[in-house]
């Protein structure tokens, strides 16, 4: 699910670069730190603006200024039991994997419904039921979220097929 | 003594994780009142940012995450054009008894039928009627350009 969020965070900026365009700095270092990582339980996909960039305040010892900026961003965050579309980008005999924007799901091979089997003979390897519903690589798919794993910088996700309206999407 | 007057002199508790879900009830944690975004409003968010960027001539930090979601919102946006996406955008926050999640997830899907609806997102189901529902994924169909 697309957030839009507003956040927080201490930038620091290097007595060098005090002078004009001190805000504009601030933005640039905070746009290439924090946009396109995965801070714990969410992606931040995009920074829209900062809305609030806080007096410079010099940190002893280093001579480095910090600043608190708040701003917001384009955030995704995957709840379980969230139903996500995604697009099948690889398959083994075990399940496969598919990719939801930038998170991996892994749906196994028990949470697919018992009709739609492996099939290695195919190419490329797939899942099918032998009937309308064939999901190999690039096929897209609904899905919900079964569980989450989150470490830092990354995320991983198990998913299930088995249920109404989930599985290969007709359109 | 009041213990506001002065800064915390420790960092508070961390909501515990892995309580937040999606379910038959609604638990987001530090998201529930967050703005959501349909997956067509993102790509309009988000296309509209980096075409900014690219007028004023600044790096537009292109990174791994940015180009998977921009792939993927072109695979999933249903409503390419911006006034649909505005249409759709006004008759889901009509209905103020829904969560901004659960209208944000309907604007995402697109059901054909109030019950594929209600089965997909299951905190939906006391929320609303059935028939004021399916008016409402009707309207939204109507609205899906090819």
């Amino acid at each position: 699910m697309f957030f839009l969020h507003n956040l927080e965070r201490r930038v620091t900026l290097h007595p060098s670069y005090f002078g004009r365009n001190m805000h504009d700095l601030v933005t640039t270092k905070l746009v290439k730190d924090v946009e396109g990582t995965c801070a714990g339980d969410y992606y931040i996909i995009a920074i829209m603006d900062t809305f609030d960039v806080s007096e410079g305040l010099v940190l002893p010892g280093s001579g480095l200024a910090e600043f608190t900026v708040g701003y917001r961003a384009v955030v995704w965050r995957p709840f379980k039991g969230e139903v996500v579309d995604a697009i099948a980008s690889s398959v083994n005999p075990h399940g496969f994997f598919a990719q939801a924007g930038p998170l991996r799901l892994f749906v196994s091979a028990h949470l697919i419904p018992d009709e739609i089997k492996y099939d290695a003979n195919a190419t490329p390897p797939q899942f099918t039921n032998n009937a309308d519903m064939v999901i190999e690589p690039s096929t897209h798919l609904r899905v919900k979220i079964i569980g989450l794993r989150t470490e830092v910088g990354e995320m991983w996700a198990i998913g299930s097929i088995n249920g109404d309206f989930l599985g290969c999407l007709q359109a | 003594m009041s213990d506001q007057a002065h800064a915390p002199t420790s960092r508070a508790k961390p909501p515990p994780p892995g309580e937040e879900e999606a379910s038959a009830v609604l638990r987001l944690g530090e998201f529930d009142d967050v703005d959501t975004l349909t997956l067509s409003e993102a790509s309009l968010v988000i296309n509209a940012l980096m075409a900014k960027r690219r007028k004023d001539r600044k790096d537009r930090n292109e990174t791994d995450v940015l180009n998977k979601t921009l792939e993927y919102l072109d695979a999933f946006a249903r409503f390419k054009q911006k006034e649909n996406v505005e249409a759709v955008e006004r008759l889901l926050s009509a209905h103020k008894e829904l969560t901004k999640f659960e209208r944000a997830q309907i604007g995402s899907l697109c059901c054909d039928s109030a019950d594929e609806c209600k089965t997909l997102i299951p905190s939906l189901t006391d929320k609303i009627g059935d028939e004021d529902l399916q008016e409402l994924l009707d309207e939204m169909a109507k609205l899906m350009t090819a």
